[in-house]
């Protein structure tokens, strides 16, 4: 009988090996291949598309989507009785999320901030060069997209101390910047965000989608309003404020990290800055999230599914809240009535690879993994096996979805929002070297 | 290819279950030790021990999210076709900073004390206790008190919520850099209670001395004879089901405890059996409306003073004119004092400076510019900056909305606004948590026999929401050819648990609120404070850490309102306490 069985067992699951399932040691789970999003997409620039709204709304429809696919995920878990082997597999899935997912994409955003740093710290303006720039406008956006991978996990260090608003706050406050220009800078305004963090570095790098010529850093700007002021000047704030971004950047590492050899030089400059890097009950964010509903363990998640929850649906800091953020606000404030004033990056025209990325971020959240590949730890392999696939076709089938349509949208996404509302769009340069797309 | 181990552990798997059987000859199932999700009885929803079904949704069916939330779109906003776009719009306002210029949030200045909404509620929450006062430590949501302590009146020489930033040239009302906030531990209740329970376990009891010397402010002329305290922003979910309680039921809630406590005799006449002219609504900028036949506004219910009502001219609709000076329709004067004018244009620097900036027609400083000559421009930067009140609203429209820079343009859209407004009277209460649970069904129980749900009143049944509707709204809704009192989240008939009597209370504390009278603050959703927001600090400054601080600062003073109920709670046993806490935290 045994035989029989072991020969049918195999059988079946030996068909199953082709589409790379795999049973783990300790929880015998299944292993199976997630749906996944292309590495890059061709950019859409095709004239006649910039007036069809069918782009935008496809994206809004499918962010939409995912957000159901999310919803529902959450909540299988939540009204689950889940057994010990379940939990226990859950809290390795939080575990994961945070080892694998969570700090080394803020490792890798405070890498590329720190690159940022001292790209910009190398610039002499007289013997700047473009190439130069290029770089720190390069540094800028490998750090952008960092950061916006990391918005599915606002929840935690980004949101108990305010880190959001502090280094992404738009648009960004510039006739406050010029004051600051105008009468030299002090400490002081360097507490108020309206003018630091990505958007500020934004306007200094970049222009009308294009990065900044060396000759306007070499001499004066010729923005509006910005005439008197020189490169030099602007140089000198950029590194002022990349410094107080790589300290936040720093700030989220080590607060989700908690305290280790090999990040001791970080905790320090975080410490220098007067920043605090632990939850209110002295635990690293890590430890908060991986240790939820433990008795005694001052996790502020009162049970598993609390923390899950906050990981997958809550209203916000969860993979939910960004998807909504996207759909709902990023792209639908702009483009549902063509009010451009509603487009997060003005200067670099990075906005559909943000919300690309926003959505990658989730992906990432759901895989356990930054590479693609389902961590044998993750709700990816969670639902896998515990027989509950369609949970898994609805998140993945429909991030797939929203990357794609996003990347479809036309670009870049300030022109597609103006012409799709037959606004003219009286930006001066030219649109053949917009710096949108990969 | 499977390993040899895992090969043997799968055929042995196989063997126990029969459903792997059908599993792998299915195909598309297979065998886990994780098994299958199997669904759990529901508690949620469902009467358990003394709590009934209804109290799972404190903001009722239409004013409550599942969610551990504080920023979710109640059913009343998800319910109403295109509702939920003009929320999350309106949420931007909110959640995002102001900048002076810059669309779609423009229009900060000339002095603001803070530059957005979320600067003051953090995550949405309550403010986070501070040791410094920072206008840009976003977290801060401390609104500096300074008035007189003989009359409890306001100073005037700077805003009755100071500010302490302002835009070039001009300089903030209060140098910041100069206040000072100390924290101090109470080392013996005023009434006599020990600080530490019977028990043995110890408690500590800190509060706030602030102070601000006179050289800190930029005013001619300088305020003399003050005090100063600090008060905190609450969190803001719920505030549309408090406006959707009747002023009747309010006013009825006061008579009951007339009875027993003596209450502010400010808002209620104790002969009459009423409240006072001065509990309801009027400003020179809005109509009453056809509230209540018209004989007087809605009745103010916002603010620890309650000061504000309804919600739509409430603490967050005046807050986003005039904690960023950002103008509306409704609003066309500035949010100054004549004494703060008249320093600045006093002020060789500010007088300089416009005549250097302000000649160009897109210069913010432009209006403020007048002939260029040094006494042309001091005399208008008096003339504006004084702007404000309704009364002065000719010279506002002269040269801060007609003229250049601003060509007509409000700063905040009417449609701006009424975003603001679905988002603010749509937040949902997040449901109740754990009412199954043995230990809060206890605390729930010693809760209501101690005396604390007298003040904490559970529950309220909404009227017909019937809204008074402000001024810039009604343009909008007028625009669009729509009723205006139909185009906000609203809450008819909904029993709703926000534990508060809407009642002014005193507890005499140590450096106590300003005129001592404070609203019962509600206590629905704030047991997901820590884990929402990071924080935890309750009380109107900050100054309680925990729950149990909180509780024992009620009993701070003999004379307090919540004395014996305190005294009470000092009594139990630990975890009769922890009861108490864990039912609070709970609902």
């Amino acid at each position: 009988m045994a035989t029989l069985m072991m020969g049918l067992a195999f059988a079946g699951c030996s068909d199953n090996d082709n589409n790379n399932e795999n049973k783990d040691d300790q929880f015998n789970i299944v292993t199976t291949t997630p749906l996944v999003d292309q590495d890059s997409y061709a950019q859409n620039t095709t004239e006649a598309n910039y007036s069809n709204k069918q782009f935008g709304q496809q994206a809004i429809d499918d962010c939409l989507n995912l957000i159901s696919g999310l919803e529902n995920a959450s909540t299988t878990i939540n009204t689950s009785k889940l057994s010990e082997e379940q939990e226990a597999y859950l809290r390795k899935v939080l575990e994961t999320l945070v080892g694998n997912v969570i700090v080394p994409t803020y490792t890798q955003l405070a890498d590329d901030v720190e690159d940022l740093e001292s790209t910009l710290n190398g610039l002499t303006v007289h013997s700047i060069t473009q190439a130069q720039i290029d770089k720190a406008c390069a540094d800028f956006k490998q750090a952008r997209l960092n950061w916006e991978r990391s918005e599915a996990f606002l929840m935690g260090a980004a949101s108990d101390f305010d880190i959001d608003p502090t280094i992404d706050s738009w648009p960004l406050n510039r006739s406050l910047l010029l004051n600051y220009f105008n009468n030299g800078m002090d400490d002081e305004m360097l507490e108020d965000a309206t003018i630091l963090g990505f958007h500020a570095l934004e306007f200094i790098l970049f222009r009308n989608g294009q990065n900044r010529k060396v000759a306007e850093l070499q001499g004066n700007d010729t923005y509006t309003n910005f005439e008197n002021i020189t490169g030099a000047q602007e140089l000198a704030y950029a590194q002022t404020i990349c410094t107080l971004l790589k300290q936040r950047c720093f700030q989220l590492q080590v607060a989700w990290e908690g305290e280790t050899a090999a990040n001791a030089n970080r905790v320090a400059i975080v410490k220098a800055a007067n920043l605090n890097y632990k939850t209110n009950s002295g635990l690293s964010y890590g430890e908060n999230l991986a240790k939820a509903g433990i008795s005694g363990s001052k996790s502020s998640f009162p049970t598993l599914k609390s923390a899950i929850a906050q990981v997958l649906s809550d209203d916000e800091g969860s993979c939910l809240a960004i998807c909504n953020e996207v759909g709902t606000a990023k792209i639908a404030n702009p483009f549902s009535a063509g009010d451009i004033a509603y487009v997060e990056s003005p200067y670099s025209y990075n906005s559909i690879t943000d919300f690309r990325d926003n959505i990658r971020s989730i992906r990432n959240v759901w895989l356990g993994s930054t590479d693609k590949i389902a961590n044998k730890y993750s709700f990816h392999t969670f639902f896998a096996s515990v027989k509950s696939e369609k949970v898994n076709t609805a998140v993945e089938s429909n991030y797939v979805n929203a990357i794609a349509s996003i990347s479809n949208m036309p670009a870049p996404f300030v022109k597609y929002c103006s012409i799709v509302w037959g606004k003219n769009f009286d930006d001066p340069d030219n649109w053949d070297s917009i710096s949108e797309e990969e | 290819m499977m390993n040899q181990t895992n090969f043997v552990k799968f055929a042995y798997i196989g063997m126990l279950s029969a459903f792997v059987l059908t599993a792998c000859s299915n195909h598309d199932e297979n065998a886990s030790g994780l098994g299958s999700l199997t669904p759990e009885e529901q508690v949620f929803g469902k009467a358990t021990g003394n709590f009934t079904a209804e109290e799972w949704y404190p903001g009722g069916q239409l004013g409550t999210t599942e969610k551990a939330s504080y920023s979710a779109p109640a059913p009343a906003v998800s319910n109403v076709t295109g509702m939920e776009e003009d929320f999350i719009t309106g949420e931007g306002f909110f959640s995002k900073l102001y900048t002076f210029e810059q669309e779609p949030r423009k229009g900060l200045g000339p002095a603001w004390v803070r530059n957005s909404c979320i600067a003051c509620h953090p995550s949405y929450g309550h403010g986070k206790r501070q040791t410094e006062y920072r206008a840009n430590q976003i977290g801060n949501g401390y609104l500096l008190v300074i008035y007189h302590p003989d009359t409890n009146g306001y100073i005037t020489e700077v805003t009755g919520m100071p500010q302490t930033q302002a835009m070039s040239p001009f300089k903030a009302p209060i140098d910041e850099n100069q206040i000072s906030i100390e924290w101090k531990n109470v080392t013996a209740m005023e009434s006599g209670l020990p600080m530490q329970f019977e028990d043995g376990e110890e408690y500590s009891l800190i509060y706030p001395e602030v102070t601000i010397p006179q050289t800190a402010f930029n005013t001619n002329p300088k305020p003399t004879n003050y005090e100063v305290r600090l008060e905190s922003t609450i969190g803001i979910y719920g505030t549309g089901l408090l406006d959707a309680l009747t002023d009747e039921d309010i006013e009825a809630q006061w008579l009951a405890e007339s009875k027993y406590v003596e209450l502010n005799p400010a808002l209620w006449d104790k002969e009459a059996g009423t409240f006072k002219a001065s509990a309801y609504y009027s400003a020179g900028y809005n109509d009453t409306g056809t509230f209540r036949n018209g004989q007087h506004g809605p009745l103010k219910r916002f603010t620890y003073a309650m000061t504000r009502g309804s919600l739509q001219d409430g603490a967050g609709a005046n807050a986003i004119w005039n904690i960023t000076n950002v103008t509306r329709s409704d609003r066309h004067f500035l949010y100054t004092t004549p004494a703060w004018a008249k320093a600045q244009s006093e002020d060789a620097e500010v007088i300089q400076y416009i005549k250097e900036h302000g000649a160009a027609a897109s210069s913010l400083l432009h209006p403020y510019f007048a002939d260029g000559t040094d006494e042309g421009i001091a005399a208008r930067v008096n003339e504006i900056l004084s702007c404000s009140s309704i009364a002065k609203k000719e010279t506002f429209d002269k040269y801060l909305f007609n003229g250049a820079p601003y060509w007509g343009q409000d700063e905040m859209s009417d449609k701006q606004y009424y975003q603001f407004m679905v988002w603010h009277r749509g937040l949902a209460v997040p449901a109740a948590r754990n009412l199954h649970d043995a230990e809060v069904q206890r605390g729930k129980e010693l809760f209501s026999q101690m005396g604390c749900a007298q003040c904490h009143r559970p529950s309220w049944k909404t009227g017909s929401d019937n809204m008074w509707v402000d001024a810039s709204i009604k343009a909008y809704a007028q625009s669009l050819g729509k009723n205006a009192t139909d185009m906000l989240p609203k809450y008819p008939n909904q029993t709703i648990w926000p534990y508060t009597d809407m009642v002014q209370h005193r507890l005499f504390m140590k450096n106590d609120i300003r005129t001592g009278w404070c609203r019962t603050t509600p206590l629905w959703g704030r047991g997901l404070s820590r884990q929402l927001t990071g924080a935890d600090d309750r009380l109107h400054d900050c100054r309680a850490r925990t729950v149990l601080e909180a509780i024992m600062w009620h009993g701070y003073s003999k004379a307090s309102d919540a004395y014996r109920a305190t005294e009470k709670f000092f009594h139990l046993k630990k975890e009769e306490r922890d009861a108490i806490i864990k039912f609070i935290e709970s609902i």
